[in-house]
């Protein structure tokens, strides 16, 4: 007999429940766009007591879905004004703000297990990872969730029963910070985002559609320059000080002059950008202190003056003919081949003095539509130009077309939904009917008539870096002990690990074969420092320590609780472990035969490479997928991986759907493997770029 | 005031920047010059009108005139302090507004008075004017609610009588308005759409004009039976039912007393529909979504206070979980059928917890 999945809603008439609900402990990560909705349709549910984290403060472009706030709000922090203005219409309301990042190290295990419920509205893939993490350590139940677009999602994560968020590898969508936009880009989204989003808007866009991004730049500046509190780097607040020293652009620059012709006009934008712009960056030293400096272009060097008359022949023959591309009026019909700096440049430039001279009414109006080849081709050169000056790839006008193509952005009744959704699973969980918690996937245009589909969650799994290894805790003292008597004394004799790779956010360790002569010099050279010292922030109270033997196949996470007063005879050893610590698993046998352990494989390998970001792109992409029915092997080989796991996961969404009436035997088929359960790893505030991006 | 825009101004442009990259320029033009009239201001209302200001909706305009502090425990829209001695349109009126500037919210005095549309409750007549559901000719407020909805382009209706429902989609019929109904009854939800025997729309990168016939909500609910299989979502037999129910006894079945009346009718149209007659291993309906749906429903202008609803043994009323979910649905549909852009939902939305885990599908009758 199939479990009663409607329990909870009796339960929702009981007294009980409903004082349950208004005296449980709420934490909700991010006050976005999510988290607006969030805060709202929990405090109409009758729920009292909440905390809200977000270090992000008020943008006017929020303004149109963050229904919180008002333009006297711009600037301000998002958590407090959230928190001030759910009272304003539910005073009985007991809200906490906390305007900070959750990765701060206060927001240890411990304040986690504080609450009943977490529940997530973030923005990036990096503090989801860090929040299920620190749930799964202090056993505390999740709700995730995302959007992009019209589409969106909402996941239930319960240590022991269900998967946890990292239990398949994610496809990483990226969204960056504006400085790195701006000022240091190191891979071509970079340059391709900063050519779509700043440079088209600016020459063809309207007047003030960058307006935002520079509002935010000026208060990035601000944040970093008082409290670096983020990532406390160096790096961050240089990168600050770079923006605010580098003149600010003045819009009225990019206005083409009277009497200036649009060749003429299309060579000032090349000069300003590429040479005269980056000279100013290059003159800002702090930036180029751990990185290369930006070389400047010369027009004149890329295109002596027989090409820039071969560009204005190409202007009055497509003017004559009416053509609509750039590139293909210079005879670039290939557009997976690359073209070269010279080639860029005449692309460019032909594609500015082309809009200007055929399409004058899109100046000033215009918006970027991959499907507009003048558009992509202008996307591509002016891209490929910045990339580069930087020693960034290049790329061919297809792949740039659809890098490019590929950013969604985030509208309003898309979160009101998902917050709705979100505390569904929190009443689920709060009335103990985790039975009956479902992942539920909501669609643009709903397939087969389904505009919601639900899922029932996975059980975790087995091969889990994350959730399916043990968490032990150590108390230690994080400014005297070195990263060296941390792999003697803890890593190596404790967990008798043979060959270590460390990882906790920014920081990474590895020993063993394959390594470069120059990286283990670099990690012999972290070895005398101390873990509070060492890159990325440091180990300090609160840090989760991911440490992998892949020669073992053996994981643990160990939580970092600094401890100064360690005495002689509860830790002879400098430190204190606590937790039990698992056994390495045999080799797994057969691994063709079992698909776990290659999901397994291909967990631990995306765990363990962040350097290598992009194979957790590359595992989606060409993913063998048991289908559940037929059980036939189907190949999604789909340029876009994450539209291509996000579409399966759908798809098995609706087949569950289908399959209703058979629970039972659905239920047998359950331990089957999926190689992949996709999230729509979307991000509420800044849009989302679904990209493979290496 | 006319807020017809050659082009977007700078502060709408910076406003609407994220959305103006999902459907563009002449869509939110669109949106800027729609004007919305929203009758009933609970908490699924509140979610609804939430949304379409934000997204720019040119006019929206409220009727509601309950007094607000104790009105509405689901409408957020409502500051309990800031609104003493105003209606709960007022002040939910001054909260959108705030919300989004570049338009106009307006409030439209009185009770919204559906109910004028409907014959004299007594008189039972058969054909003609019950039919057309239109009150006598002339009856001062049926009047004002044909005139009130004449300035309006779309008509967004939220917690009515299915009665009502159905008489105010005849009036958006013969004046050529579209109509978008909703309830939410504790865990179950429906929302109905008819924007008229022909709607138009175009979608991205094609500018070929579709056609889409809508029918009535009268229509809908009496569709051939023969079209209802063990896919379709119950709710609508559950919904059916209740009209069944108002239509005999001219009120809405609620409270425990009328739960058996609707449940025969159910059992009733479930023998009616080609799944009906096969030995089924599972009840086409579920008995806990028909007694849900009957139980829960409370009118959107109850007159408890906030903190009322939370007491035991209470309906659910409006859920505001499911007032969040279908608010949103609702909302994305209003903005595709006032902007003719993509194609709005066509035309029952069913979403209950109740069945297949809150599974929302769109059914068409």
């Amino acid at each position: 007999m199939a479990v009663d999945t409607t329990k909870w809603l009796s339960a929702l008439r009981t007294k009980e429940l409903q004082d349950k609900i208004k005296s449980a402990k709420v934490l909700c990560v991010g006050a976005g766009g999510i988290g607006c909705e969030l805060l709202k349709t929990l405090v109409c549910t009758g729920f009292r007591n909440i905390e809200v984290v977000d270090l992000d403060t008020i943008e006017i472009s929020n303004l149109n879905r963050q229904f919180l706030f008002r333009k006297h709000h711009v600037g301000q922090s998002k958590a407090i004004t959230a928190a001030q203005v759910v009272k304003g219409f539910c005073p009985t309301a007991s809200i906490t703000a906390h305007h900070a990042n959750m990765k701060e190290s206060h927001f240890d295990v411990d304040f986690f297990r504080g609450f009943d419920l977490v529940l997530n509205g973030l923005d990036n893939l990096e503090a989801r990872r860090h929040v299920n993490r620190l749930c799964l350590a202090a056993e505390r139940p999740l709700v995730e969730s995302g959007t992009a677009g019209y589409l969106g999602q909402v996941t239930v994560h319960l240590k022991g029963s269900t998967e946890c968020f990292e239990c398949h590898p994610k496809p990483t969508p990226k969204s960056f910070p504006i400085c790195t936009l701006r000022n240091t880009p190191d891979r071509p989204i970079h340059t391709i985002v900063w050519a779509k989003d700043l440079l088209f808007n600016r020459l063809f866009g309207r007047p003030d559609a960058v307006s935002d991004l520079d509002d935010q730049a000026r208060r990035e500046d601000g944040q970093n320059s008082s409290a670096s509190a983020n990532d406390g780097d160096a790096a961050a607040s240089a990168a600050a000080a770079a923006a605010s020293d580098v003149p600010a652009e003045d819009p009225s620059f990019f206005l083409r002059r009277d009497g200036e012709s649009s060749l003429e006009y299309a060579a000032r934008v090349f000069e300003r950008v590429y040479t005269w712009d980056i000279e100013q960056l290059c003159g800002v030293k702090e930036l180029w202190e751990k990185r290369p400096p930006p070389k400047p272009m010369r027009l004149e060097e890329l295109l002596p003056d027989t090409e820039r008359a071969a560009v204005g022949a190409a202007l009055e023959t497509a003017i004559a003919k009416g053509q609509g591309s750039a590139s293909r009026a210079l005879g670039l019909n290939n557009a997976s081949q690359k073209w070269t700096a010279s080639q860029n440049a005449a692309v460019l430039l032909l594609a500015i003095a082309m809009y200007h001279d055929m399409r004058k009414e899109e100046v000033g109006s215009a918006s970027f539509d991959k499907d507009d080849d003048l558009a992509v081709d202008f996307v591509t050169s002016a891209s490929n130009l910045r990339s580069s000056c930087y020693g960034i790839p290049e790329q061919s006008l297809f792949d740039a077309k659809g890098m490019a193509g590929n950013i969604i952005h985030a509208i309003a009744t898309t979160n009101a939904i998902i917050s709705g959704l979100i505390v569904i699973e929190a009443l689920k969980i709060l009335a103990g009917c985790q039975d009956a918690v479902r992942n539920t996937f909501l669609n643009e245009f709903p397939p087969n008539k389904r505009l919601l589909l639900v899922q029932n969650p996975e059980p975790p799994s087995k091969g889990c870096m994350v959730c399916g290894k043990a968490t032990l805790t150590l108390k230690i003292n994080s400014e005297t002990a070195t990263l060296s008597s941390l792999l003697s004394g803890v890593i190596k004799k404790r967990l008798a690990v043979n060959t270590p790779n460390l990882l906790c956010g920014g920081f990474l360790y590895e020993e063993g074969e394959g390594l470069e002569e120059d990286e283990v010099e670099a990690y012999t050279a972290m070895l005398p420092r101390t873990l509070a010292s060492l890159p990325g922030g440091g180990l300090r109270h609160g840090s989760i320590l991911t440490v992998q033997d892949q020669s073992q196949h053996f994981g643990v996470d160990i939580i970092i609780v600094h401890t100064e007063d360690l005495n002689e005879e509860d830790a002879p050893e400098g430190f204190v472990l606590e937790g039990d610590v698992p056994a390495a698993p045999k080799e797994v046998q057969h691994q063709h035969e079992q698909p776990q352990a290659a999901a397994a494989a291909a967990a631990m390998e995306t765990m363990t490479t962040k350097t290598r970001a992009s194979a957790e792109v590359k595992e989606e992409d060409g993913v063998l997928i048991l289908d559940e029915d037929e059980e036939q092997v189907e190949v999604h080989d789909s340029p876009a991986p994450l539209a291509a796991a996000e579409a399966h996961s759908r798809k098995r969404a609706l087949r569950e759907d289908e399959e209703y009436e058979e629970s039972t035997k659905r239920e047998a088929k359950r331990t089957k493997l999926h190689a992949t359960v996709a999230i729509v790893e979307a991000v509420d505030d800044d849009d989302v770029i679904l990209i493979e991006d290496d | 005031m006319s807020l017809v825009l050659d082009t977007l101004t700078e502060d709408h442009a910076a406003v609407y920047d994220r959305q103006l990259r999902v459907w563009g320029v002449e869509v939110q033009r669109r949106l800027i010059e729609a004007k919305v009239l929203i009758i009933g201001l609970g908490g699924l209302a509140a979610e609804i009108a939430k949304n379409i200001v934000l997204a720019g909706v040119g006019t929206v305009a409220l009727v509601d005139d309950t007094a607000a502090p104790a009105a509405a425990p689901g409408n957020f829209l409502v500051e309990p302090e800031a609104s003493a001695g105003k209606s709960v349109a007022e002040a939910s009126a001054v909260t959108l507004q705030a919300m989004n500037p570049l338009m106009a919210v307006r409030v439209e005095p009185g009770p919204p008075s559906v109910s004028a549309l409907l014959p004299p409750t007594g008189s039972q007549l058969e054909g003609g004017a019950a039919d057309q559901g239109f009150g006598p000719p002339g009856e001062p407020a049926a009047e004002a609610l044909r005139s009130l909805v004449s300035r309006y382009d779309t008509v967004v209706a939220c917690g009515l009588p299915l009665r009502e429902v159905a008489a105010l989609d005849d009036l958006c019929r013969q004046l050529g308005k579209q109509l978008f109904a909703g309830e939410v009854r504790g865990a179950s939800s429906f929302a109905f759409v008819d924007l008229g025997p022909r709607h138009t729309y175009t979608v991205k990168g094609n500018p070929e004009e579709k056609v889409v016939e809508y029918s009535s909500f009268r229509d809908a609910m009496k569709a051939d039976l023969k079209a209802v299989n063990k896919r379709t979502h119950p709710l609508y037999l559950a919904l059916r039912a209740c009209w069944e129910f108002e239509e005999a006894h001219c009120r809405p079945a609620a409270g425990p007393a009328d739960v058996a009346e609707v449940r025969a009718a159910v059992q009733r149209l479930v023998s009616a529909t080609s799944a009906g007659n096969t030995a089924a291993t599972k009840p086409l309906v579920p008995e806990a979504l028909v007694e849900g749906f009957v139980l829960d429903r409370v009118a959107v202008a109850l007159g408890d206070a906030k903190e009322a609803v939370q007491e035991a043994a209470q309906p659910l009323g409006e859920l505001a979980p499911v007032c969040a979910v279908v608010g949103g649905v609702v909302a994305n549909n209003v903005l595709r059928a006032v902007s003719h852009f993509n194609p709005p939902l066509r035309n029952l939305f069913c979403y209950s917890y109740l069945v297949r885990d809150g599974l929302g599908v769109e059914e068409c009758f």
